[in-house]
């Protein structure tokens, strides 16, 4: 561990991030979308603003290794604040914006979290209703002050106030903050991850900054984008790879980021954008593309047909691609006037025009969508990685794409599949441990090895191909092991279905549970003429429950018997992310939907 | 049912104004479409009476269907729109209002006899029957728009957000008479609002549509149970453990 990863000379992502302000300092850094219209930061005011509010929060007492906490959207404030806190070399932490205030009381204490930083009055009264039970908690800063007029409490300030003051502070110890970055050292715990929890309460990953500065270094290479291009940040930022996405290959790349208007703007904002990267999870992606599918329905036949012949094409190409063959010269004249006429377009559509890369991530791709978009010109890579090992394990190569593969390992990093099957991951990117939980952390870490929790296997050529989460794989009664989130990833390429999950432990066959899309499936009643009312009316209609069995059936065509599902149910209530059946990134979670679904899915079994 | 509205699809030029609904209208019962500013509940009934034509769906009344029809035509079926904003006019006398309601009507004789039973119901029409309707005051104009709309014999009567710049007790006037008409008369009604806690306490099924399409359906006693009836139709404020009342609105979820 004596070997230092330095970047650009810097052993701290707090002094890289200083150096880049003064190297950078009149270049955007952040833009954020307010009342429609886009406001710049640069690097400079950047730097200044993270200054203040380290400063500020020094003033109140906070001492190395204390820990603050976001309990917002993304926004500038998020990252200028938590960075700041680094810089002093406090511990950053963030909480879901769609967290109950009893997950936020649950993580403000475990942390010993000692100033909040919360978006607006609606997150506010998650704090103050929690508060009392959180007595390390001294301080609550809210952004916006929309609905608090006349609201005062002595523990209680505004952003804006609170960065007056940092500003204030800056005036005359400025030197503090430089001195405190300074005393920052590569072994020291930049910041917390609380882990999603589906199993037990949620636990607080520590992410060294050796670990940050490792993802750092490796950002150029596996981003492969330059200095001044354009990502927007709409994953949470609570999440490992929002995190690392947005605040820390920054300072390895210098990419612009741009933050959404709010959560419900984030597909038109990337048309304005136009991102050169887009990392998200594929669900993501799903939607995009029955978008466009959707569109094409209602598209005039010319266009449909059009579409079709661009498309069939694009996908011989992407076979090719993947098969590593060369093209002949007719075909690819052809591609070119089909990109030209067609596929730009349905790109340009999308917002993905200048994508130089794009990937899906945080779960399963299913393969037949990383085919269509490379079919329309976007080569959509895979990679995995999880909180514990600060993002990124293995991401595909642009150059040697292999579907149903999670991509190759990074340099760096050693993998190995253990008892099992489970991969075991090693190297300067396996975290820190769990906060004040030793006891946690040595059932995770052997011996440097990081134990997933992941199903999977390696190739001889280095790519890592994960089945499944150890823990979720199904024994049939019949003694047969089945990887249920192969079956559902294929379910989920069906742009009716947003989530399934399949069950069948001990049970004779397998079955599921279907979460539906609404708008597609809302169109597909409506174009069929099938009357609902709300949204569980839609669900019990006939005609939705034959479109659901006919996408089921095309999928079981291409399972083992053992694999095939026999029945299914849909579930009826419209979930939302404050629902403990979802996860903040909109997966459901097994054991919740398990136990809460129980009758349903007993249902499928008896009778 | 005696309405049957299908899969109903309204465009005005681009703006997809309805989405797709499906409501069911019962004989002898009062049904209320609730929903904010801009949800369709106005082209619902516009499509109903046959002023706008849907781009898909159908509308069936009475077993036979209605779309497509000319509004008069569907009027003569005896499904009579009362537009929002009253539309009396202006310079006809109220007893002339009334009369024009009647125009349609194929039995005039006992066009007298309905008269009085609408003056029961009414009595200050009744008071200004050489008034010219311009010269009523809202409440009153309601009422004759609703009286000229029952001059037609309905069979169902469609009411365009009735309590719209009346007072708190003219709306509970005029609803109280709504009720009224329905129980004497049979007269099926479909009325569309903004004030959720009247239309709530007045009929018997309820439907919210919000954004062109349905998203919440049942009783009035079921609807007025869901918590965001309660929290965004009827204003009911929830207060926090010290006392303040919380100014920020959760997602609704319609459960």
């Amino acid at each position: 561990m004596s070997d230092l990863i330095i970047v650009e000379s810097c052993d701290t992502p707090a002094k890289l991030f200083r150096q880049r302000s003064r190297a950078w300092s009149a270049l955007p850094a952040l833009r954020h979308k307010r009342n429609g219209v886009w406001h710049s930061m640069t690097w400079g005011e950047y730097y200044a603003q993270a200054r203040a509010l380290g400063l500020a929060l020094a003033d109140r007492g906070l001492k190395r290794g204390d820990v603050v906490t976001v309990l917002a959207e993304n926004r500038p404030e998020w990252v200028t604040f938590d960075l700041g806190a680094q810089c002093m070399g406090f511990v950053g932490n963030g909480i879901y914006p769609t967290s109950s205030p009893e997950q936020a009381e649950y993580i403000l204490q475990d942390s010993l979290t000692r100033v909040l930083l919360v978006e607006d009055d609606e997150q506010l009264d998650k704090a103050l209703a929690v508060r009392g039970r959180c007595p390390q908690l001294s301080l609550i800063v809210v952004i916006e002050l929309k609905g608090l007029r006349g609201f005062a409490d002595p523990n209680v300030i505004s952003f804006a106030d609170f960065l007056a003051r940092g500003h204030e502070l800056a005036k005359t110890r400025a030197g503090d903050f430089e001195t405190a970055i300074d005393a920052g050292k590569q072994s020291d715990v930049g910041f917390l991850v609380y882990t999603s929890g589906t199993t037990g309460l949620p636990k607080g990953a520590m992410i060294s900054n050796r670990n940050i500065m490792f993802q750092v270094e490796m950002a150029p290479t596996f981003l492969g984008i330059a200095a001044g291009d354009k990502t927007i940040s709409f994953l949470p930022l609570c999440h490992i790879a929002e995190r690392m996405g947005t605040a820390f290959n920054q300072l390895g790349v210098g990419q612009i980021v741009h933050f959404p208007e709010n959560s419900g703007t984030v597909f038109n904002d990337i048309r304005e954008v136009s991102p050169h990267l887009i990392f998200a999870p594929p669900r993501f992606w799903q939607k995009m593309y029955s978008q466009v599918e959707l569109f094409m329905q209602d598209a005039v036949p010319l266009a449909r047909k059009l579409y079709g012949y661009a498309f069939r094409e694009g996908r011989a190409i992407a076979e090719a691609k993947v098969a590593r063959n060369s093209l002949g010269t007719l075909q690819r004249i052809r591609f070119a006037l089909l990109t030209a006429l067609v596929l730009s377009n349905v790109r340009r559509f999308l917002g993905l025009q200048n994508v130089k890369r794009a990937f899906a991530g945080a779960a399963p791709v299913p393969p037949d969508l990383l085919k269509w978009y490379m079919a329309i010109g976007v080569d959509l890579l895979e990679a995995y990685g999880m909180t514990e090992t600060t993002g990124l394990v293995s991401f595909t190569p642009p150059d040697r794409i292999k579907l149903g593969y999670s991509g190759a390992v990074v340099r760096g990093v050693e993998v190995r599949i253990g008892a099992g099957d489970e991969v075991q991951v090693r190297g300067p990117i396996v975290f820190a441990g769990y906060w004040n939980k030793p006891d946690k952390t040595a059932e995770a870490i052997t011996g440097g090895w990081l134990a997933t929790g992941d199903c999977g296997e390696l190739d001889p050529e280095g790519y890592l191909k994960i089945t499944d989460r150890v823990k979720d794989i199904l024994i049939t009664s019949g003694g047969k092991n089945v990887a249920p989130s192969g079956i559902e990833n294929l379910l989920k390429f069906s742009p009716y279905i947003t989530d399934a999950i399949v069950v069948g432990d001990g049970r004779h066959f397998l079955t599921c549970l279907v979460m539906i899309d609404q708008d597609n499936v809302a169109k597909f009643a409506q174009d069929q003429q099938v009357p609902y009312t709300d949204f569980a009316s839609l669900t019990r209609t006939a005609e939705v429950a034959s479109l659901i069995r006919s996408e089921i059936e095309a999928v079981n065509a291409r399972l083992a018997r053992v694999e095939q599902i026999k029945d299914f149910r849909i579930i009826e209530q419209l979930l939302t992310a404050e629902d403990e059946e979802l996860t903040p990134t909109m997966k459901l979670k097994r054991r919740v939907v398990a136990q809460k679904y129980g009758a349903l899915i007993e249902g499928m079994y008896t009778g | 049912m005696l309405l049957s509205v299908r899969n109903v699809e309204t465009w005005y030029g681009p703006i997809n104004a309805i989405k797709g609904v499906s409501i069911d209208v019962a004989a002898c019962r009062i049904v209320t479409v609730l929903g904010a500013n801009g949800a369709g509940k106005t082209t619902l009934l516009k499509t109903i009476a046959g002023v706008v034509d849907p781009f898909k769906g159908s509308v069936e009344f009475d077993g036979a269907a209605i779309h497509g029809l000319d509004p008069d035509v569907v009027a003569r079926r005896g499904v009579v729109l009362v537009p929002e904003g009253r539309q009396v006019f202006p310079f006809l006398s109220v007893r002339e209002n009334l009369m024009m309601g009647a125009i349609a009507r194929a039995d005039k004789s006992s066009a007298a006899a309905d008269l009085d039973r609408i003056f029961g119901w009414f009595p200050r029409l009744s008071e200004r029957l050489d008034q010219q309707g311009g010269l009523l005051s809202g409440g009153e104009q309601q009422m004759l728009a609703i009286g000229r709309a029952l001059m037609a014999q309905p069979r169902l009567l469609l009411l365009d957000e009735p309590s719209l710049g009346l007072s708190p007790l003219l709306t509970r006037e005029i609803f109280r008479i709504i009720a009224r008409i329905n129980a004497e008369t049979g007269t099926t009604i479909l009325v569309v609002e903004q004030n959720a806690a009247i239309a709530l306490a007045t009929a018997h099924d309820g439907y919210v549509m919000e954004l062109g399409r349905i998203v919440a359906a049942g009783t009035c006693a079921e609807l007025a149970q869901k918590t965001d009836v309660q929290e965004f139709y009827l204003g009911s404020a929830t207060v926090a453990d010290d006392g303040r009342v919380r100014r920020w609105k959760r997602r609704k979820t319609w459960r």
